[in-house]
């Protein structure tokens, strides 16, 4: 297996504010083959899964304690001995998110794919 | 035997830090190591740096303590993944800024805004430090019998020490090794736990309405005053004179040792819910002194899934990845990692209340994961567990506290003066001394709670700073700044109210207490509104698009 060569990395920015101490700030520039039309649609797909997503996740978390502050009956029902609304927060809730998590991750990629 | 384990583990972490690389000492090398690094193991080093010492003892001693609804916590701390995923990681890595302060200045051109930036990473930096410090402390007093505030000074300078000597030099396989540290010596412990209580012990942990009762006759030592709330007679020991304890209120003072016999009901401590009451057993947040528990709970969940987002220590790791992918897949490994872990900490929290029930009369509960196997096991499996358990709790703190002083240290150095190598170990120095100072009088406050305070801080500082920068073009640098300044401020404020326990009863404690809901929604509208007064900086939106750009070796498949 051959392995990528180590590169030891500094950001430009740092390295900007190393070399001058003094100075005002510059900014990065922008790539030379930059193209501002296709960057922006990249940007839009991107917002819209982005967007979609934070507003799902706010919605479920605000819901699920509201679910538990109403309906009292999720403490006393019962999977394999422990309270409905103890799995849910504690246990149900980590899978259901890296499961949300797989699916963005190849919502993004397949968005980066198209142009 | 447990100092034994905990300088094994400190020492394997330094051996490969200081063995596996050696590369030119440049103070790149020293803040950010080398790219070379897979999404998978960036994902482990990632969890390793994030699952600290103090979201674990935190966690675990807030579930006995206040109830399940603790338990939103770990579902906050990685809920805050998916949004770094969607809407941080690979843009932050192709803005090819390293810390925060850097984006700011590459994204605004503003020094000032850079600075203040800067000092955000520093407020961040510290708070977090404060429960590490406080936890490390709190081992090294129950195991090395060492006095808290030279247990809280030994663990800074180690911490000190171990990052003035190694840096982030092969930081990635130093965190990766420590997740998998934490792995084995907490998660596993707590397996060996479930197993070891039997099936009386796990039904007595699921079934708290059944009531709490001491398992055996237990003397308990209380350091503060408390009123006890006794509901049926009980005959107890009160410094070695028998008493009669009828139902009602009995007021203890501070240096009394009560003994209650083994199946007594454990009373109530007045100011916080009954163990294993209807409101402890009810997965919302009911922490001591507070009200309105729904509220809590939301704030809380927007204090840590935005503050997980805005940490500065876990920042810098995204541009271990070699891209904006790479950057997004180790988040995704990331967020699988800390999902396994954060089933360890209810596990002690919830077998804590049946087996350990006097810490809840006695305070703080953040030891309940090391007192624990020792309790369920007893001699000499339960010593040695607690001590596996000691050793993964050091290592924990090991991992975050480096991570952030790095940050702290970096911040100092470059954001506010401009450093050399010789500089950054200077201000290691600083970093840790300011965190031991902060972590000293804070000895009496629950570890979990100052934990939320550092995450809320993040979500109205850095958060708002880095979603807006990344998404909205209309930022402008005066907007940043004054968003900064009244997120850091509110949010800063109000943890320092509370932790001085200054404010009023009801309504302004619980504001105070969970600053989250009112501190991050008035950050945001100071940054936009004050944003709109100005103008953007010339090129903004193409800098904005820029960071949206995949990085790609094949030829552009042009659509339409």
């Amino acid at each position: 297996m051959s392995r990528p060569r180590r590169v030891a990395v500094v950001s430009p920015q740092t390295r900007l504010a190393l070399a001058r101490r003094s100075a005002a700030g510059r900014h990065l520039v922008l790539p030379p083959d930059f193209d501002a039309r296709a960057a922006r649609r990249a940007y839009l797909r991107q917002r819209r899964l982005a967007g979609a997503t934070v507003l799902t996740l706010a919605t479920l978390l605000l819901a699920l304690p509201l679910l538990i502050a109403t309906v009292p009956q999720l403490g006393t029902v019962r999977l394999v001995g422990v309270p409905l609304s103890w799995l849910l927060v504690g246990v149900f809730a980590h899978p259901l998110l890296l499961l949300a998590a797989v699916a963005l991750l190849r919502r993004t990629e397949r968005a980066e794919r198209t142009r | 035997m447990t100092i034994a384990l905990i300088s094994l583990v400190a020492l394997a972490a330094l051996g490969i830090g200081m063995f596996s690389v050696r590369v030119v000492r440049s103070t790149g090398d020293f803040l950010v190591a080398a790219r070379s690094v897979s999404p998978a193991l960036n994902g482990a080093s990632i969890a390793g740096e994030y699952l600290s010492l103090a979201s674990f003892l935190g966690v675990a001693g807030l579930v006995l303590g206040s109830g399940v609804g603790v338990l939103w916590f770990p579902v906050g701390f990685t809920a805050g993944y998916l949004v770094l995923l969607v809407a941080v990681a690979a843009p932050l890595r192709r803005s090819g800024a390293y810390t925060v302060p850097d984006f700011v200045e590459n994204r605004l051109g503003s020094p000032p805004a850079r600075r203040l930036a800067g000092m955000a990473v520093l407020l961040i930096g510290w708070t977090y430090l404060v429960p590490q410090f406080q936890g490390a402390g709190r081992i090294l007093e129950r195991f090395g019998g060492v006095p808290y505030p030279l247990a809280v000074l030994l663990a800074g300078t180690l911490v000190a020490v171990t990052v003035a000597l190694g840096g982030m030099r092969s930081a990635t396989y130093v965190q990766a090794f420590h997740y998998a540290v934490k792995l084995f010596f907490l998660a596993v412990p707590a397996l060996v736990l479930i197993v070891a209580v039997g099936p009386a012990g796990r039904s007595a942990a699921v079934h708290p309405e059944r009531g709490t009762r001491f398992p055996q006759a237990t003397t308990v030592e209380f350091h503060v005053p408390a009123v006890l709330q006794v509901r049926s007679p009980v005959t107890v020991t009160v410094d070695d004179r028998t008493a009669a304890w009828a139902p009602g209120r009995h007021p203890v003072s501070d240096g009394t040792r009560v003994r209650f016999p083994r199946g007594a009901p454990v009373p109530q401590v007045r100011g916080t819910e009954e163990l294993g009451g209807p409101a402890w057993r009810t997965p919302l947040l009911h922490l001591p002194g507070s009200t309105h528990p729904l509220f809590q709970t939301w704030s809380l969940l927007l204090a840590t899934v935005l503050g997980t987002v805005g940490l500065p220590h876990i920042l810098v790791r995204l541009h271990t990845s070699s891209d904006g992918r790479a950057a997004r897949r180790a988040v995704v490994v990331t967020l699988a990692l800390l999902g396994l872990f954060y089933l360890a900490p209810a596990v002690y929290g919830l077998l804590g209340r049946t087996v350990v029930p006097q810490l809840y009369l006695t305070g703080p509960t953040d030891t309940v994961a090391l007192v624990l196997p020792g309790a369920v096991l007893g001699p000499p499996w339960g010593a040695a567990l607690s001590a596996v358990v000691a050793a993964g709790t050091y290592a924990a703190f090991l991992a975050t506290s480096s991570g952030l002083l790095l940050v702290v240290a970096g911040g100092i150095g470059h954001d506010l003066r401009t450093g050399s190598l010789r500089d950054l170990r200077m201000t290691v120095v600083l970093g840790a001394a300011v965190g031991v100072l902060l972590a000293l009088p804070a000895r009496s406050l629950e570890i979990g709670v100052v934990v939320g305070w550092a995450f809320a801080i993040s979500a109205s500082t850095l958060c708002p700073l880095l979603l807006l920068g990344i998404w909205w073009r209309g930022l402008t640098a005066a907007g940043a700044g004054a968003g900064l300044v009244v997120g850091g401020v509110s949010a800063a404020g109000a943890a320092a109210i509370s932790a001085l326990g200054a404010a009023p009863a009801g309504w302004p404690r619980t504001l105070c207490l969970q600053p989250a809901a009112w501190s991050v929604p008035l950050a945001c509208t100071v940054m936009v509104a004050v944003s709109r007064l100005g103008r953007p900086p010339a090129g903004a939106e193409d800098l904005m698009l820029a960071m949206h750009v995949p990085e790609s070796a094949e030829p552009v498949r042009r659509g339409r």
